[in-house]
Protein backbone atom coordinates (compact mmCIF):
# COMPACT_ATOMS: atom_id res chain seq x y z
CA UNK A 1 0.00 0.00 0.00
CA UNK A 2 2.83 2.34 0.96
CA UNK A 3 4.67 1.70 -2.30
CA UNK A 4 1.49 2.09 -4.27
CA UNK A 5 0.91 5.52 -2.74
CA UNK A 6 4.48 6.56 -3.47
CA UNK A 7 4.10 5.41 -7.00
CA UNK A 8 0.81 7.25 -7.42
CA UNK A 9 2.21 10.41 -5.91
CA UNK A 10 5.22 10.28 -8.22
CA UNK A 11 3.02 9.86 -11.26
CA UNK A 12 0.75 12.74 -10.24
CA UNK A 13 3.69 15.04 -9.55
CA UNK A 14 5.33 14.04 -12.81
CA UNK A 15 2.22 14.67 -14.89
CA UNK A 16 0.87 17.78 -13.22
CA UNK A 17 4.01 19.61 -12.14
CA UNK A 18 7.23 18.43 -13.71
CA UNK A 19 5.98 17.86 -17.21
CA UNK A 20 4.35 21.35 -17.62
CA UNK A 21 7.31 22.90 -15.82
CA UNK A 22 9.83 21.36 -18.18
CA UNK A 23 7.82 22.59 -21.17
CA UNK A 24 7.71 26.11 -19.75
CA UNK A 25 11.44 26.06 -18.99
CA UNK A 26 12.25 24.85 -22.47
CA UNK A 27 10.05 27.51 -24.05
CA UNK A 28 11.64 30.36 -22.13
CA UNK A 29 15.11 28.82 -22.18
CA UNK A 30 15.46 29.20 -18.47
CA UNK A 31 17.36 26.02 -18.10
CA UNK A 32 21.12 26.36 -18.30
CA UNK A 33 22.75 23.94 -20.71
CA UNK A 34 26.42 24.66 -20.12
CA UNK A 35 27.66 21.26 -19.06
CA UNK A 36 31.06 21.23 -20.68
CA UNK A 37 33.65 19.16 -18.89
CA UNK A 38 36.54 21.26 -20.14
CA UNK A 39 35.33 24.42 -18.53
CA UNK A 40 36.36 25.32 -15.09
CA UNK A 41 33.87 24.49 -12.42
CA UNK A 42 31.81 27.41 -11.41
CA UNK A 43 31.47 27.09 -7.66
CA UNK A 44 28.00 28.36 -7.13
CA UNK A 45 26.65 29.76 -3.99
CA UNK A 46 24.08 27.73 -2.25
CA UNK A 47 21.71 28.02 0.65
CA UNK A 48 21.34 25.26 3.16
CA UNK A 49 18.22 23.95 4.83
CA UNK A 50 19.07 21.33 7.41
CA UNK A 51 21.53 19.04 5.61
CA UNK A 52 20.32 19.76 2.09
CA UNK A 53 22.13 22.13 -0.22
CA UNK A 54 20.13 24.10 -2.77
CA UNK A 55 21.93 25.74 -5.65
CA UNK A 56 18.90 27.38 -7.18
CA UNK A 57 15.26 28.12 -6.36
CA UNK A 58 14.35 25.58 -9.02
CA UNK A 59 16.18 22.77 -7.24
CA UNK A 60 14.45 23.78 -4.03
CA UNK A 61 11.11 23.69 -5.78
CA UNK A 62 11.83 20.20 -7.16
CA UNK A 63 13.02 19.04 -3.78
CA UNK A 64 9.74 20.00 -2.12
CA UNK A 65 7.83 17.72 -4.41
CA UNK A 66 10.30 14.89 -4.16
CA UNK A 67 10.75 15.24 -0.42
CA UNK A 68 8.68 12.13 0.44
CA UNK A 69 11.21 10.06 -1.51
CA UNK A 70 14.11 11.00 0.76
CA UNK A 71 12.95 8.24 3.03
CA UNK A 72 13.31 5.79 0.19
CA UNK A 73 17.06 6.36 0.06
CA UNK A 74 17.26 4.09 3.07
CA UNK A 75 15.78 1.28 1.04
CA UNK A 76 17.75 1.98 -2.09
CA UNK A 77 19.19 -1.52 -2.06
CA UNK A 78 15.77 -3.06 -2.32
CA UNK A 79 15.48 -1.60 -5.80
CA UNK A 80 11.88 -0.47 -5.59
CA UNK A 81 11.80 0.82 -9.10
CA UNK A 82 13.50 -2.14 -10.65
CA UNK A 83 11.72 -3.36 -13.77
CA UNK A 84 9.60 -6.43 -13.33
CA UNK A 85 11.25 -9.75 -14.09
CA UNK A 86 10.20 -10.94 -17.46
CA UNK A 87 10.33 -14.60 -18.18
CA UNK A 88 12.10 -14.69 -21.47
CA UNK A 89 11.48 -18.07 -22.94
CA UNK A 90 13.52 -19.49 -25.70
CA UNK A 91 12.47 -22.42 -27.78
CA UNK A 92 14.94 -25.27 -28.35
CA UNK A 93 15.51 -24.05 -31.90
CA UNK A 94 16.38 -20.55 -30.71
CA UNK A 95 18.81 -21.89 -28.10
CA UNK A 96 20.32 -24.23 -30.67
CA UNK A 97 20.88 -21.50 -33.24
CA UNK A 98 22.36 -19.07 -30.70
CA UNK A 99 24.82 -21.53 -29.18
CA UNK A 100 25.72 -23.12 -32.52
CA UNK A 101 26.51 -19.70 -33.96
CA UNK A 102 28.87 -19.03 -31.07
CA UNK A 103 30.51 -22.45 -31.22
CA UNK A 104 30.94 -22.29 -34.99
CA UNK A 105 32.66 -18.93 -34.82
CA UNK A 106 35.08 -20.18 -32.19
CA UNK A 107 35.81 -23.34 -34.16
CA UNK A 108 36.46 -21.32 -37.30
CA UNK A 109 38.98 -19.22 -35.42
CA UNK A 110 40.72 -22.28 -33.96
CA UNK A 111 40.85 -23.71 -37.45
CA UNK A 112 42.35 -20.48 -38.80
CA UNK A 113 45.02 -20.44 -36.10
CA UNK A 114 45.90 -24.08 -36.75
CA UNK A 115 46.08 -23.41 -40.50
CA UNK A 116 48.47 -20.52 -39.97
CA UNK A 117 50.65 -22.74 -37.76
CA UNK A 118 50.45 -25.64 -40.26
CA UNK A 119 48.64 -27.93 -37.88
CA UNK A 120 45.90 -30.41 -38.63
CA UNK A 121 42.75 -29.56 -36.77
CA UNK A 122 39.85 -31.94 -36.20
CA UNK A 123 36.73 -31.30 -34.21
CA UNK A 124 35.04 -34.27 -32.57
CA UNK A 125 31.53 -33.71 -31.30
CA UNK A 126 31.60 -35.39 -27.92
CA UNK A 127 29.41 -38.43 -27.21
CA UNK A 128 26.35 -37.66 -25.15
CA UNK A 129 23.71 -39.87 -23.62
CA UNK A 130 21.10 -37.12 -23.97
CA UNK A 131 21.39 -37.40 -27.72
CA UNK A 132 22.13 -41.08 -28.28
CA UNK A 133 19.69 -43.86 -27.54
CA UNK A 134 20.47 -45.52 -24.19
CA UNK A 135 21.93 -48.92 -24.96
CA UNK A 136 22.14 -50.49 -21.50
CA UNK A 137 19.81 -50.80 -18.52
CA UNK A 138 22.05 -48.50 -16.47
CA UNK A 139 21.92 -45.90 -19.24
CA UNK A 140 18.14 -46.08 -19.11
CA UNK A 141 18.21 -45.60 -15.35
CA UNK A 142 20.52 -42.60 -15.73
CA UNK A 143 18.17 -41.02 -18.23
CA UNK A 144 14.87 -41.97 -16.61
CA UNK A 145 14.44 -38.90 -14.42
CA UNK A 146 16.21 -36.23 -16.42
CA UNK A 147 14.47 -37.09 -19.68
CA UNK A 148 11.13 -36.10 -18.14
CA UNK A 149 12.32 -32.82 -16.65
CA UNK A 150 10.69 -29.86 -18.33
CA UNK A 151 12.20 -26.45 -19.04
CA UNK A 152 9.71 -23.95 -20.43
CA UNK A 153 7.55 -26.67 -21.85
CA UNK A 154 10.36 -28.71 -23.40
CA UNK A 155 12.46 -31.52 -22.01
CA UNK A 156 16.17 -31.02 -21.46
CA UNK A 157 16.77 -33.80 -23.94
CA UNK A 158 14.84 -31.92 -26.63
CA UNK A 159 17.06 -28.87 -26.13
CA UNK A 160 20.19 -31.02 -26.33
CA UNK A 161 19.05 -32.92 -29.40
CA UNK A 162 18.04 -29.75 -31.19
CA UNK A 163 21.40 -28.12 -30.43
CA UNK A 164 23.40 -31.15 -31.54
CA UNK A 165 21.41 -31.55 -34.76
CA UNK A 166 21.74 -27.86 -35.55
CA UNK A 167 25.46 -27.85 -34.84
CA UNK A 168 26.07 -31.02 -36.85
CA UNK A 169 24.16 -29.69 -39.82
CA UNK A 170 25.93 -26.34 -39.78
CA UNK A 171 29.33 -28.00 -39.37
CA UNK A 172 28.67 -30.30 -42.33
CA UNK A 173 27.62 -27.40 -44.49
CA UNK A 174 30.61 -25.26 -43.49
CA UNK A 175 33.22 -25.01 -46.22
CA UNK A 176 36.24 -24.95 -43.95
CA UNK A 177 35.09 -27.14 -41.08
CA UNK A 178 33.01 -29.65 -43.02
CA UNK A 179 35.97 -31.92 -43.74
CA UNK A 180 37.44 -31.43 -40.27
CA UNK A 181 34.41 -32.53 -38.34
CA UNK A 182 33.81 -36.00 -36.91
CA UNK A 183 30.57 -36.97 -35.25
CA UNK A 184 31.19 -38.98 -32.08
CA UNK A 185 27.70 -38.67 -30.66
CA UNK A 186 26.53 -42.16 -31.45
CA UNK A 187 29.76 -44.15 -31.35
CA UNK A 188 28.50 -46.32 -28.50
CA UNK A 189 25.01 -46.98 -29.83
CA UNK A 190 25.98 -50.40 -31.18
CA UNK A 191 27.60 -51.68 -27.99
CA UNK A 192 25.63 -53.33 -25.23
CA UNK A 193 28.25 -52.57 -22.59
CA UNK A 194 28.28 -49.65 -20.20
CA UNK A 195 30.42 -46.74 -21.39
CA UNK A 196 28.97 -43.71 -19.60
CA UNK A 197 29.45 -42.91 -15.91
CA UNK A 198 26.85 -40.15 -16.21
CA UNK A 199 25.04 -38.72 -19.26
CA UNK A 200 28.13 -36.75 -20.32
CA UNK A 201 31.28 -38.48 -19.10
CA UNK A 202 32.88 -41.73 -20.16
CA UNK A 203 34.54 -44.42 -18.12
CA UNK A 204 38.03 -45.68 -18.94
CA UNK A 205 36.73 -48.23 -21.50
CA UNK A 206 34.79 -45.55 -23.33
CA UNK A 207 37.78 -43.22 -23.24
CA UNK A 208 40.01 -45.94 -24.66
CA UNK A 209 37.55 -46.51 -27.51
CA UNK A 210 37.41 -42.79 -28.15
CA UNK A 211 41.21 -42.65 -28.24
CA UNK A 212 41.21 -45.53 -30.71
CA UNK A 213 38.88 -43.70 -33.08
CA UNK A 214 40.89 -40.49 -32.74
CA UNK A 215 44.10 -42.37 -33.50
CA UNK A 216 42.42 -43.81 -36.59
CA UNK A 217 41.69 -40.28 -37.82
CA UNK A 218 45.29 -39.26 -37.17
CA UNK A 219 46.58 -42.31 -39.01
CA UNK A 220 44.35 -41.57 -42.00
CA UNK A 221 45.69 -38.05 -42.06
CA UNK A 222 49.25 -39.33 -41.90
CA UNK A 223 48.58 -41.60 -44.87
CA UNK A 224 47.21 -38.66 -46.84
CA UNK A 225 50.31 -36.63 -46.01
CA UNK A 226 52.61 -39.42 -47.22
CA UNK A 227 50.77 -39.63 -50.51
CA UNK B 1 25.69 -6.27 25.78
CA UNK B 2 23.24 -8.67 27.34
CA UNK B 3 21.47 -9.22 24.01
CA UNK B 4 24.77 -9.74 22.28
CA UNK B 5 25.64 -12.58 24.66
CA UNK B 6 22.20 -14.10 24.08
CA UNK B 7 22.77 -13.96 20.35
CA UNK B 8 26.15 -15.65 20.66
CA UNK B 9 24.65 -18.39 22.81
CA UNK B 10 21.87 -18.89 20.30
CA UNK B 11 24.45 -19.09 17.50
CA UNK B 12 26.40 -21.72 19.42
CA UNK B 13 23.27 -23.73 20.11
CA UNK B 14 22.24 -23.66 16.45
CA UNK B 15 25.74 -24.73 15.44
CA UNK B 16 25.68 -27.67 17.85
CA UNK B 17 22.27 -28.80 16.58
CA UNK B 18 23.35 -28.49 12.97
CA UNK B 19 26.58 -30.42 13.51
CA UNK B 20 24.78 -33.17 15.45
CA UNK B 21 22.39 -33.51 12.51
CA UNK B 22 25.30 -33.66 10.04
CA UNK B 23 27.23 -36.21 12.06
CA UNK B 24 24.19 -38.46 12.46
CA UNK B 25 23.49 -38.17 8.75
CA UNK B 26 27.07 -39.01 7.73
CA UNK B 27 27.76 -41.53 10.53
CA UNK B 28 30.67 -39.52 11.87
CA UNK B 29 32.00 -39.23 15.35
CA UNK B 30 30.99 -35.95 16.89
CA UNK B 31 34.06 -35.22 19.02
CA UNK B 32 36.65 -34.92 16.29
CA UNK B 33 39.11 -32.08 15.83
CA UNK B 34 37.38 -31.09 12.64
CA UNK B 35 33.93 -31.01 14.25
CA UNK B 36 35.10 -28.91 17.18
CA UNK B 37 36.98 -26.53 14.90
CA UNK B 38 33.92 -26.17 12.73
CA UNK B 39 31.72 -25.68 15.75
CA UNK B 40 33.71 -22.71 16.93
CA UNK B 41 35.04 -21.03 13.83
CA UNK B 42 34.18 -22.76 10.58
CA UNK B 43 31.70 -21.60 8.03
CA UNK B 44 28.53 -23.61 7.84
CA UNK B 45 27.58 -24.83 4.43
CA UNK B 46 23.96 -25.60 3.64
CA UNK B 47 24.89 -28.63 1.60
CA UNK B 48 27.72 -30.59 3.10
CA UNK B 49 27.82 -33.15 0.31
CA UNK B 50 29.45 -30.75 -2.11
CA UNK B 51 32.67 -28.82 -2.01
CA UNK B 52 31.72 -25.28 -2.84
CA UNK B 53 33.60 -23.01 -5.14
CA UNK B 54 35.71 -20.92 -2.82
CA UNK B 55 38.88 -18.93 -3.02
CA UNK B 56 41.83 -19.69 -0.85
CA UNK B 57 43.16 -22.97 0.41
CA UNK B 58 40.55 -25.66 0.83
CA UNK B 59 40.53 -27.34 4.20
CA UNK B 60 41.57 -30.93 3.48
CA UNK B 61 39.14 -32.15 6.11
CA UNK B 62 36.34 -30.86 3.91
CA UNK B 63 37.20 -33.48 1.33
CA UNK B 64 37.01 -36.36 3.80
CA UNK B 65 34.48 -39.05 2.87
CA UNK B 66 33.21 -37.06 -0.07
CA UNK B 67 32.27 -38.94 -3.19
CA UNK B 68 33.20 -37.23 -6.46
CA UNK B 69 30.07 -38.32 -8.30
CA UNK B 70 27.65 -37.53 -5.47
CA UNK B 71 26.14 -34.64 -7.43
CA UNK B 72 24.90 -37.05 -10.10
CA UNK B 73 22.69 -38.79 -7.55
CA UNK B 74 20.63 -35.67 -6.97
CA UNK B 75 20.28 -34.33 -10.51
CA UNK B 76 19.70 -37.75 -12.04
CA UNK B 77 17.55 -38.90 -9.11
CA UNK B 78 19.37 -42.21 -8.77
CA UNK B 79 20.41 -44.14 -5.70
CA UNK B 80 24.01 -44.41 -4.53
CA UNK B 81 24.01 -48.05 -5.58
CA UNK B 82 22.87 -47.24 -9.10
CA UNK B 83 25.45 -44.49 -9.35
CA UNK B 84 28.23 -46.83 -8.23
CA UNK B 85 26.99 -49.49 -10.62
CA UNK B 86 27.29 -47.11 -13.57
CA UNK B 87 30.79 -45.98 -12.57
CA UNK B 88 32.11 -49.45 -11.82
CA UNK B 89 30.75 -51.10 -15.00
CA UNK B 90 31.98 -48.25 -17.19
CA UNK B 91 35.45 -48.70 -15.70
CA UNK B 92 35.24 -52.52 -15.30
CA UNK B 93 36.14 -52.42 -11.62
CA UNK B 94 34.26 -53.44 -8.50
CA UNK B 95 31.84 -51.06 -6.83
CA UNK B 96 33.94 -51.00 -3.69
CA UNK B 97 37.07 -50.03 -5.61
CA UNK B 98 35.27 -47.29 -7.52
CA UNK B 99 33.88 -45.89 -4.26
CA UNK B 100 37.33 -45.99 -2.73
CA UNK B 101 39.02 -44.33 -5.75
CA UNK B 102 36.51 -41.51 -6.13
CA UNK B 103 36.32 -40.78 -2.41
CA UNK B 104 40.00 -39.88 -2.16
CA UNK B 105 41.11 -36.31 -1.74
CA UNK B 106 42.81 -36.36 -5.14
CA UNK B 107 39.59 -37.12 -7.00
CA UNK B 108 38.67 -33.43 -6.70
CA UNK B 109 40.28 -31.04 -9.15
CA UNK B 110 42.05 -27.93 -8.00
CA UNK B 111 41.47 -25.00 -10.27
CA UNK B 112 43.01 -21.57 -10.56
CA UNK B 113 41.83 -18.54 -12.46
CA UNK B 114 43.53 -17.94 -15.76
CA UNK B 115 42.62 -14.76 -17.64
CA UNK B 116 40.82 -15.31 -20.97
CA UNK B 117 40.38 -18.99 -20.09
CA UNK B 118 38.46 -19.20 -16.82
CA UNK B 119 39.00 -21.67 -14.02
CA UNK B 120 41.86 -23.71 -15.41
CA UNK B 121 43.54 -26.79 -13.93
CA UNK B 122 46.11 -25.95 -11.29
CA UNK B 123 49.59 -27.18 -12.20
CA UNK B 124 51.33 -30.12 -10.55
CA UNK B 125 48.46 -32.12 -9.15
CA UNK B 126 48.16 -35.87 -9.38
CA UNK B 127 44.49 -36.66 -9.58
CA UNK B 128 43.11 -40.17 -9.42
CA UNK B 129 42.33 -40.03 -13.14
CA UNK B 130 44.77 -37.47 -14.55
CA UNK B 131 48.33 -36.40 -13.94
CA UNK B 132 48.38 -32.64 -14.35
CA UNK B 133 51.87 -31.19 -14.72
CA UNK B 134 53.21 -27.69 -15.30
CA UNK B 135 50.98 -25.09 -17.02
CA UNK B 136 48.00 -27.28 -16.08
CA UNK B 137 48.75 -29.70 -18.92
CA UNK B 138 48.88 -33.48 -19.06
CA UNK B 139 51.93 -34.89 -20.83
CA UNK B 140 54.53 -37.63 -20.51
CA UNK B 141 57.71 -36.02 -21.84
CA UNK B 142 60.41 -34.09 -20.06
CA UNK B 143 61.52 -31.51 -22.56
CA UNK B 144 59.11 -28.95 -23.95
CA UNK B 145 61.33 -28.50 -26.98
CA UNK B 146 60.05 -30.69 -29.76
CA UNK B 147 62.53 -33.31 -30.96
CA UNK B 148 63.05 -33.86 -34.69
CA UNK B 149 61.58 -37.39 -34.75
CA UNK B 150 58.52 -36.61 -32.65
CA UNK B 151 55.02 -35.66 -33.57
CA UNK B 152 52.75 -33.88 -31.20
CA UNK B 153 49.03 -34.11 -30.64
CA UNK B 154 47.22 -31.53 -28.58
CA UNK B 155 43.88 -32.40 -27.02
CA UNK B 156 41.52 -29.57 -26.13
CA UNK B 157 38.03 -29.66 -24.75
CA UNK B 158 36.06 -30.08 -21.57
CA UNK B 159 35.92 -32.68 -18.85
CA UNK B 160 35.31 -35.54 -21.30
CA UNK B 161 38.60 -34.69 -23.01
CA UNK B 162 40.33 -34.08 -19.68
CA UNK B 163 39.73 -37.69 -18.67
CA UNK B 164 37.04 -37.20 -16.06
CA UNK B 165 35.29 -40.49 -15.38
CA UNK B 166 38.31 -42.74 -15.80
CA UNK B 167 39.28 -44.78 -12.76
CA UNK B 168 43.02 -44.51 -13.34
CA UNK B 169 45.62 -42.35 -15.04
CA UNK B 170 46.93 -45.08 -17.36
CA UNK B 171 43.57 -45.61 -19.07
CA UNK B 172 42.45 -42.03 -19.50
CA UNK B 173 42.08 -40.56 -22.96
CA UNK B 174 45.52 -38.86 -22.99
CA UNK B 175 47.57 -41.92 -22.11
CA UNK B 176 45.40 -44.27 -24.15
CA UNK B 177 45.85 -42.15 -27.27
CA UNK B 178 49.59 -41.87 -26.77
CA UNK B 179 49.86 -45.61 -26.21
CA UNK B 180 47.81 -46.48 -29.30
CA UNK B 181 49.70 -44.04 -31.52
CA UNK B 182 53.09 -45.31 -30.40
CA UNK B 183 52.06 -48.97 -30.64
CA UNK B 184 50.55 -49.01 -34.10
CA UNK B 185 53.33 -47.47 -36.08
CA UNK B 186 53.88 -48.50 -39.62
CA UNK B 187 57.62 -48.81 -39.37
CA UNK B 188 58.03 -50.71 -42.60
CA UNK B 189 57.57 -47.71 -44.85
CA UNK B 190 59.22 -45.12 -42.68
CA UNK B 191 62.94 -45.02 -42.16
CA UNK B 192 62.78 -43.73 -38.65
CA UNK B 193 60.40 -44.47 -35.86
CA UNK B 194 58.22 -41.53 -34.98
CA UNK B 195 57.61 -40.79 -31.35
CA UNK B 196 54.14 -39.54 -30.59
CA UNK B 197 53.61 -37.11 -27.74
CA UNK B 198 50.13 -36.31 -26.55
CA UNK B 199 49.55 -33.10 -24.60
CA UNK B 200 46.21 -32.58 -22.99
CA UNK B 201 45.18 -28.95 -22.53
CA UNK B 202 41.59 -29.80 -21.72
CA UNK B 203 40.13 -28.78 -18.41
CA UNK B 204 36.90 -29.32 -16.56
CA UNK B 205 33.99 -27.12 -17.73
CA UNK B 206 35.91 -25.66 -20.65
CA UNK B 207 34.03 -23.95 -23.44
CA UNK B 208 35.08 -23.40 -27.04
CA UNK B 209 36.04 -19.78 -26.36
CA UNK B 210 38.47 -20.93 -23.65
CA UNK B 211 39.80 -23.58 -26.02
CA UNK B 212 40.40 -20.93 -28.65
CA UNK B 213 42.32 -18.75 -26.22
CA UNK B 214 44.34 -21.72 -24.96
CA UNK B 215 45.34 -22.68 -28.47
CA UNK B 216 46.29 -19.10 -29.19
CA UNK B 217 48.50 -19.08 -26.08
CA UNK B 218 50.30 -22.39 -26.47
CA UNK B 219 50.43 -23.27 -30.17
CA UNK B 220 53.75 -21.53 -30.82
CA UNK B 221 55.32 -23.06 -27.71
CA UNK B 222 54.17 -26.64 -28.26
CA UNK B 223 54.27 -26.75 -32.07
CA UNK B 224 51.70 -29.53 -32.48
CA UNK B 225 51.10 -31.57 -35.63
CA UNK B 226 47.52 -32.31 -34.71
CA UNK B 227 44.89 -30.54 -32.68
CA UNK B 228 42.14 -32.80 -31.42
CA UNK B 229 39.11 -30.92 -30.18
CA UNK B 230 36.62 -33.06 -28.26
CA UNK B 231 33.87 -30.73 -27.10
CA UNK B 232 30.40 -29.37 -27.78
CA UNK B 233 28.29 -29.89 -24.69
CA UNK B 234 29.70 -27.33 -22.27
CA UNK B 235 28.84 -24.34 -24.45
CA UNK B 236 25.25 -25.46 -24.49
CA UNK B 237 25.24 -26.33 -20.78
CA UNK B 238 26.49 -22.94 -19.59
CA UNK B 239 24.35 -20.97 -22.00
CA UNK B 240 21.25 -22.91 -21.11
CA UNK B 241 21.65 -22.94 -17.34
CA UNK B 242 22.86 -19.37 -16.92
CA UNK B 243 20.03 -18.04 -19.05
CA UNK B 244 17.50 -20.26 -17.43
CA UNK B 245 18.36 -19.09 -13.95
CA UNK B 246 18.74 -15.42 -14.72
CA UNK B 247 15.94 -14.70 -17.07
CA UNK B 248 16.50 -11.02 -17.42
CA UNK B 249 20.26 -10.78 -16.96
CA UNK B 250 21.15 -12.61 -20.10
CA UNK B 251 24.86 -13.00 -20.25
CA UNK B 252 26.72 -13.66 -23.42
CA UNK B 253 29.55 -15.64 -21.93
CA UNK B 254 29.61 -17.24 -18.55
CA UNK B 255 32.12 -19.82 -17.43
CA UNK B 256 32.26 -21.97 -14.36
CA UNK B 257 32.55 -19.80 -11.25
CA UNK B 258 32.64 -16.58 -13.27
CA UNK B 259 30.26 -14.82 -10.90
CA UNK B 260 32.49 -15.70 -7.93
CA UNK B 261 35.54 -14.36 -9.74
CA UNK B 262 33.75 -11.15 -10.71
CA UNK B 263 32.65 -10.68 -7.11
CA UNK B 264 36.19 -11.35 -5.90
CA UNK B 265 37.81 -8.98 -8.37
CA UNK B 266 35.27 -6.17 -8.48
CA UNK B 267 33.11 -6.71 -5.39
CA UNK B 268 33.03 -3.93 -2.81
CA UNK B 269 34.40 -4.45 0.70
CA UNK B 270 30.88 -4.20 2.06
CA UNK B 271 29.73 -7.10 -0.09
CA UNK B 272 32.74 -9.18 0.94
CA UNK B 273 32.10 -8.49 4.63
CA UNK B 274 28.40 -9.22 4.16
CA UNK B 275 29.16 -12.52 2.42
CA UNK B 276 31.65 -13.46 5.13
CA UNK B 277 29.07 -12.83 7.84
CA UNK B 278 26.38 -14.75 6.01
CA UNK B 279 28.78 -17.66 5.49
CA UNK B 280 29.90 -17.85 9.08
CA UNK B 281 26.84 -17.17 11.23
CA UNK B 282 23.78 -19.34 11.23
CA UNK B 283 21.54 -16.62 12.67
CA UNK B 284 22.41 -14.33 9.79
CA UNK B 285 21.91 -17.20 7.39
CA UNK B 286 18.37 -17.62 8.70
CA UNK B 287 17.79 -13.85 8.42
CA UNK B 288 19.08 -13.95 4.89
CA UNK B 289 16.74 -16.76 4.00
CA UNK B 290 13.68 -14.81 5.13
CA UNK B 291 14.65 -11.27 4.28
CA UNK B 292 16.56 -11.48 1.04
CA UNK B 293 15.64 -12.89 -2.27
CA UNK B 294 17.33 -16.15 -3.09
CA UNK B 295 20.65 -15.53 -4.77
CA UNK B 296 21.43 -17.69 -7.72
CA UNK B 297 24.59 -19.59 -7.08
CA UNK B 298 26.22 -21.66 -9.74
CA UNK B 299 27.00 -24.91 -8.09
CA UNK B 300 26.26 -27.06 -11.04
CA UNK B 301 29.53 -28.89 -10.74
CA UNK B 302 31.87 -29.61 -7.90
CA UNK B 303 35.21 -27.89 -7.79
CA UNK B 304 37.86 -26.99 -5.34
CA UNK B 305 39.38 -23.68 -6.21
CA UNK B 306 42.75 -22.28 -5.31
Amino acid sequence: MKFFLFNLYLKVVLLIIFFPLSIILNIFNLKKTNNNNFRKKNYKKYFKIFKFRFYSPLSFFIFIFLFPFVRLLKFSKLKLFKPKRINIRQTPKQVASLVSYRVLNNLRLINKISDINKTNYTFFLQPLLYVAKPSTDIDKKLMQYISHQMYDGFTYQTYCKEFYNFLKESLRQDEELGSKFKDFTKIFSNTNDQRFVDPVHLGSIGQYECAKLISQTIKDNEKKLKL
Amino acid sequence: MQYFVYLLLLELLLRILYLIYLNIKNNRHFLTYFSIKKLLTGNISANEDFVDTKFGLIDENKLKNKFRFKRAESYLNISQKENLEAISTANSISQKTSEEIFSRKNSFEQLSYKPFVGLYSKSNQKLSYANVKSFGMQYNFENFEKQYNTKRVIIIGGSAAFGYGSSNIENNITNSLEKILNENQETEDSKEEIKWEVINLAFVASQTLSDLNLINMYISLLKPNYIIHLAGYNDFFYFFHSNNNMNINKKLFQFNGSQNIINFLYGSHNTKIKNFLFDNFIILKIFKKFLFKKEIDHKDQIYTVF
